[in-house]
């Protein structure tokens, strides 16, 4: 032939046996034809979807828009959908037909707000796969597509409600051994939870607050199912209420050229602690495309390098991939290998890097202020043992001061800012105690002195040390002392202090560092720096 | 089946004559009632009565045989469409077995080979049902004998009272007044009439006015509650028999309808509620009045048996409402005096 030649194909030249080879190909688990039913409920609007197991029969149903007798036609229809790709997750047109190798007929009842009738269609998958059967065995008979889908489904209507809206769908007879499969339901929800846009439920604290930032999602549509199994208690499919989650941190994610690719919320357990073992699916990320689970929560794990991860195990988060060149892969547990997905996992390398970060910094600031904490108790102790003790044991508490400066040492560095000048006065304190125990060691003070001094002491009350106030990481964090108005505290005054000696050639320098220093810090960042200095000089000298 | 669509005086005896039962017997028993039946593509018995069944409900449904299209489960279809757009709370606890109710309850299985969610599921005779209210709503008769020697509705209902032994109940039947067990019956009354009309006359009497009347109706008012009182002592159960009524229903068949309230009496007391619960002597239960649905209005029908007075006619009625038992009465005797105290009968 030298020129291209169209011939026009009909409906004879595609076989009903094409049905069996999509539906059987495509969904290989009853779960599958589940999760295609409670995805087609979650397109039509509704949140709330009962999946009921009575007998052999497996019902879907929901408080979606329903359909009218049009929309119903449209629906029989294969591989013709008109939903749009960005805004549903079934958008291929052959959904309906999942249940085709599992049940023996498929009925789907529903009805319209407004409409007197409600319709129904019926698929006798049944009949059909004995005709397909039939015709591997016979050759010389051949069914259309279009044959066997018209003369094994047929649309029926019966007077409805107008005022009600909803749509179920009933696969009958499914054989017994898919049958005991759907019939686990812990399972069956592990499932749901995984490959469906399953709601929060409506006891998580932060339900609004995120699910308010998920609306804003193209396609994003999310839906409580309620799992209705003969001779069980029902299970509400829902993202659970994980109890003691710090407020919940959201934002978008871009790419180095500015394309926004990801939406992410994370919350970290209130205490330095994992999320409890019986959320234990749920911690760390879960990466979502339109709702359903890319993998599963332990995928992202990699990215918490420090510690084995560690504090991957600390935080719940969700991220939900909005680039539309990420396309997931069969499996459902990857995405395309493209330069999309490169780009997507170059940008979480670096969030979630961070996110670690920033729950590593938390934990060492709430484990510092703990230990400075313990700081400030040992010297009140040895503060007070020294105001009242008749004869302490000097070397005691000489070793008490020691540790608590040693912690103050280790851990100031790991303070949040404004708590530093706080830690620096508790050490100021212990240097002095320290400076006054050696003293005694030396030339201890004869009883009758230390009794008079007593007695002065007692007539001015010393003021008693402030309560702290919880550690709240998200506010400004309190001083664990009372605050009082920084004084600044020159340069050369600070290094003269800690003991250090400033040469003559030096001195202009310093003088010069100390009024750009003024010059371009805040006051308060001022003094800070100079607490800080200070400290490493201490350290220096000590050294 | 139960797949026919209710009637006007179906919907009168469910909600006047079978609900003002079910709910005192509910509030003497002082929890919800687990329910099997066949309540129809309507749920009528699930919607009338759902304030006082338990989440435990259990329908049987059967599938018809088309010419045309083979197996129709259009039945079963509206059912559970109608149940699930109830939404959640009413399809939570319901299941659907498929079948014929006899099956289920002669097998212990439906069709499907499923146990009902308040059974034991156990093969045989040791398979046990627990549930608190059945209603077996036949729109065909009391059955016909097989060639076994068996009519199979009535060795359903044998089943059934022994597969609950050990569990009390409430039993509601209704049965199309035509069958085909006609001398069977005359049958099972004569042996009755033997057993405890001997030195009964007034048994003997009562029996004879329900056979001779001519009234199928009639004999099958003496001949039920008879043979389910006998069926029930045998398992250990104490039985309570309502006043029938008759009704006709769909497709014009006249229906009679029986309830029944069985307490399991091998227990070291009698339950709390025994002070509302009255077992009665055969003689008793063929004293029982005939109600009837007229015009849309509960009703003493016509025929009722020798010498039944107002103080009696009062005593069975003292489950309804007091006006609607003075409606009742003062129909029939047409008297504006009170009522007759209610009181307990020995």
């Amino acid at each position: 032939m030298e020129e291209r030649q169209f011939i026009q194909m009909t409906s004879e030249d595609i076989g009903g046996a094409l049905i069996s080879i999509l539906s059987e190909g495509l969904y290989t688990d009853p779960m599958h034809a589940v999760r295609e039913y409670v995805q087609n409920s979650i397109d039509a609007g509704a949140q709330y979807i009962v999946i009921k197991m009575t007998g052999n029969s497996v019902i879907i149903s929901d408080d979606g828009c329903g359909m009218n007798l049009e929309e119903l036609k449209q629906a029989r229809q294969v591989g013709i959908s008109k939903k749009d790709y960005l805004q549903y997750v079934g958008f291929r047109g052959i959904g309906i037909y999942s249940g085709f190798g599992l049940c023996d007929q498929l009925v789907i009842t529903t009805q319209k707000l407004g409409e007197r009738h409600r319709y129904i269609l019926t698929f006798d998958f049944a009949a059909m796969r004995r005709r397909i059967a039939e015709e591997r065995k016979d050759r010389s008979k051949v069914t259309s597509l279009t044959d066997l889908l018209s003369q094994h489904s047929w649309f029926e209507s019966e007077p409805g409600d107008p005022s009600q809206h909803y749509t179920t769908v009933e696969l009958q007879n499914i054989a017994q051994h898919h049958l005991s499969r759907l019939y686990d339901v812990a399972r069956l929800e592990q499932y749901l939870l995984r490959n469906v846009p399953i709601d929060f439920h409506d006891d998580f604290e932060y339900k609004d607050v995120i699910a308010e930032e998920l609306a804003r999602l193209p396609g994003y549509r999310a839906a409580q199912v309620l799992i209705q199994a003969d001779g069980q208690p029902d299970i509400l499919v829902a993202k659970p209420p994980i109890p003691a989650l710090a407020p919940p941190r959201m934002g978008y994610l871009r790419r180095e050229d500015g394309k926004q690719v990801a939406f992410y919320w994370w919350c970290r357990h209130k205490n330095p602690q994992k999320i409890p073992d019986e959320y234990s699916s749920y911690r760390g990320f879960t990466l979502k495309l339109k709702g359903f689970t890319i993998g599963d929560n332990r995928k992202l794990r990699r990215y918490f390098r420090r510690g084995g991860g560690t504090l991957y195990e600390w935080v719940v988060g969700e991220i939900y991939v909005l680039d539309e060149d990420v396309i997931p892969n069969a499996e459902r547990d990857d995405f395309q290998s493209n330069q999309a997905r490169e780009a997507l996992y170059a940008v979480l390398d670096d969030f979630l890097v961070d996110v670690q970060k920033q729950v590593d910094q938390w934990r060492k600031e709430r484990r510092a202020t703990e230990e400075i904490k313990k700081a400030e108790e040992l010297v009140s102790e040895v503060r007070g043992i020294l105001e009242e003790g008749e004869a302490p044991d000097y070397w005691k508490l000489l070793e008490k001061v020691d540790k608590a400066l040693e912690i103050i040492k280790k851990q100031r560095r790991n303070l949040p800012t404004t708590q530093r000048s706080a830690a620096d006065k508790i050490r100021d304190r212990a240097k002095r105690l320290r400076d006054r125990i050696r003293k005694e060691i030396e030339s201890p003070t004869p009883p009758e002195q230390r009794r008079a001094r007593r007695a002065r002491k007692k007539s001015i009350a010393s003021p008693p040390f402030p309560e702290e106030t919880p550690y709240t990481p998200t506010s400004e964090a309190p001083s664990l002392l009372p605050q009082v108005p920084p004084k600044k505290r020159p340069l050369l005054q600070v290094i003269q202090e800690a003991g250090g000696e400033i040469s003559e050639g030096c001195y202009i320098y310093l003088k010069v560092i100390e009024e750009a220093l003024l010059d371009v810090l805040e006051e308060e960042v001022y003094q800070d720096l100079m607490a800080y200095i200070e400290a490493r000089l201490t350290e220096e000298m000590e050294e | 089946m139960g797949g026919f669509r209710s009637s006007e005086n179906k919907d009168i005896v469910r909600r006047q004559w079978d609900l003002p039962i079910i709910r005192q017997y509910s509030q003497s028993v002082g929890h919800r009632l687990s329910y099997l039946g066949m309540p129809g593509p309507e749920l009528a018995d699930l919607l009338d009565w759902q304030d006082f069944l338990a989440r435990e409900r259990t329908a049987v449904e059967g599938y018809y045989r088309n010419r045309k299209s083979g197996i129709d489960r259009t039945v079963q279809r509206q059912m559970i469409a109608n149940v699930m757009s109830l939404g959640p709370n009413f399809s939570s606890g319901f299941e659907l077995m498929r079948g014929d109710v006899e099956s289920l309850i002669l097998t212990g299985r439906d069709m499907d080979d499923r146990k009902p969610q308040c059974g034991n599921g156990r093969p045989g005779p040791d398979g046990r049902l627990f549930y608190d209210l059945i209603n077996l709503d036949f729109c065909g008769g009391a059955g016909y004998k097989t060639r076994g020697g068996h009519a199979r509705r009535i060795k359903a209902i044998k089943t059934l009272i022994a597969r609950q032994q050990g569990h009390d109940f409430l039993f509601l039947l209704s049965l199309n007044v035509r069958s085909t067990i006609g001398k069977e019956l005359t049958e099972y009354l004569s042996d009755a009439r033997a057993r405890y009309g001997k030195e009964n006359s007034r048994f003997r009497d009562l029996l004879d006015w329900h056979t001779g009347v001519g009234q199928q109706c009639l004999v099958l008012k003496a001949a039920i509650p008879l043979f389910v009182q006998q069926v029930a002592e045998a398992t250990s159960f104490v039985v309570k028999c309502y006043p029938p009524i008759t009704y006709v229903g769909t497709g014009r068949a006249r229906i009679i309808h029986f309830v029944f309230q069985l307490a399991y009496q091998q227990r070291a007391e009698l339950p709390v509620y025994s002070d509302r619960f009255v077992p009665q002597t055969p003689l008793q239960v063929l004293e029982l009045p005939l109600m009837e649905v007229k015009k849309a209005t509960i009703t003493l029908a016509d025929s009722q048996p020798p010498g039944l007075s107002e103080s009696a006619c009062s005593q069975a009625l003292s489950f309804l409402s007091e006006p609607v038992r003075t409606a009742i009465l003062q129909r029939r005797f047409g008297s504006s005096r009170p009522l007759p105290e209610v009181g307990r009968s020995d």
